[in-house]
């Protein structure tokens, strides 16, 4: 008797579930794996794609604005990106909410001081806006330099988080950001709008999209 | 050849293991929790999760949270390697019974 049919005849004393064959055994193991990672882990695809249309929608309306294409005044187009990115924090904390209940120990322990670590770090740039706020006259200069500091943070946030869990898509749109907060920063006042709206947006829809990919193809190996 | 473990080689505690596995030796899940995920009822994940424990793959711990009763359930080290010997087992397996076939 093979060691796969007498494992069989052995699971059969335990129970009286149906015997298991060896494919039937990787197919399982493959099916559980994906869905315990779908529900341990969360859509990250999704979350990638909320953040892609708020950047897209946010940085397009300021963009829009500071072209005059659309007849929004930069105030009202900064107050509406303000009013998306908090729609965004606000479904990322349930998303990551919903995941992470029902699980203790380590992972909660990394998961609650990552997020304080974002919490912290957008609390020292919103101190630094204010300083910036008063020392810098120009609007668009003013909102270069504290969109260059916010997009530091994300991305610097992202490369922790990619290593912390283990997410190379994550690590790699960390590294994109500062290579696209770079650029918006030597595109000037000026222009960078048209970096972040093309570039940044563009960076988290590319994300989306080989996230979802990834997740959908899952694990195959024995 | 290599031998399947006769307690990982059932679907249901399979699906657990493989679940458990994917949560990590230093996290514990909520039965509840647990139970969404592998579409079990209480009672058929309890009893194979009883037949995990009785191996010492493992550990079913009660608590409360508030006013609530909880139970977590966590792998140990014992049932990682174990599962890990198993997957290996299964590899070898099929890559022979693959290599008779051709």
């Amino acid at each position: 008797m093979n060691s796969a049919k007498k494992a069989t005849e052995s699971s059969r004393q335990f129970d009286d579930e149906p015997p298991l064959d060896l494919n039937e055994a990787l197919g399982v193991v493959a099916e559980a794996e994906k869905r315990a990672r779908r529900e341990l882990r969360g859509n990250g695809a999704w979350v990638y794609l909320l953040w892609a249309l708020t950047w897209f929608l946010g940085f397009g309306t300021l963009h829009g604005s500071r072209n005059g294409w659309i007849p929004v005044e930069p105030s009202t187009a900064l107050v509406l990106f303000g009013l998306l990115v908090a729609a965004g924090v606000g479904a990322t904390i349930v998303i990551f909410g919903r995941q992470s209940r029902g699980i203790r120990g380590h992972s909660t322990f990394i998961g609650g001081f990552y997020a304080l670590a974002w919490i912290l770090g957008f609390a020292v740039m919103g101190v630094l806006s204010s300083a910036i706020g008063v020392a810098v006259e120009g609007f668009w200069l003013r909102g270069m330099l504290i969109n260059g500091i916010a997009i530091l943070i994300v991305g610097l946030l992202y490369i922790t988080g990619g290593t912390t869990f283990n997410d190379v898509v994550q690590v790699v749109m960390g590294v994109w950001f500062l290579v696209v907060d770079i650029a918006s920063i030597i595109a000037g006042p000026e222009h960078f709008l048209t970096v972040f709206f093309i570039f940044g947006s563009g960076g988290f829809f590319v994300g989306a999209a080989v996230q979802a990919l990834r997740q959908r193809r899952g694990p195959v190996n024995a | 050849m290599p031998e399947l473990d006769p307690v990982i080689h059932a679907e249901s505690r399979l699906r657990a293991i493989t679940t458990l596995n994917e949560v990590g030796e230093r996290n514990r899940i909520a039965f509840t929790k647990l139970q969404k995920i592998l579409d079990m009822t209480a009672g058929n994940l309890s009893t194979h999760l009883r037949k995990l424990e009785d191996a010492g793959y493992v550990t079913v711990t009660k608590t409360i949270e508030g006013r609530t009763p909880a139970t977590y359930v966590a792998i140990t080290p014992a049932g990682t390697a174990a599962y890990a010997a198993y997957r290996s087992a299964l590899h070898q397996l099929l890559t022979t019974e693959l290599t008779e076939k051709s």
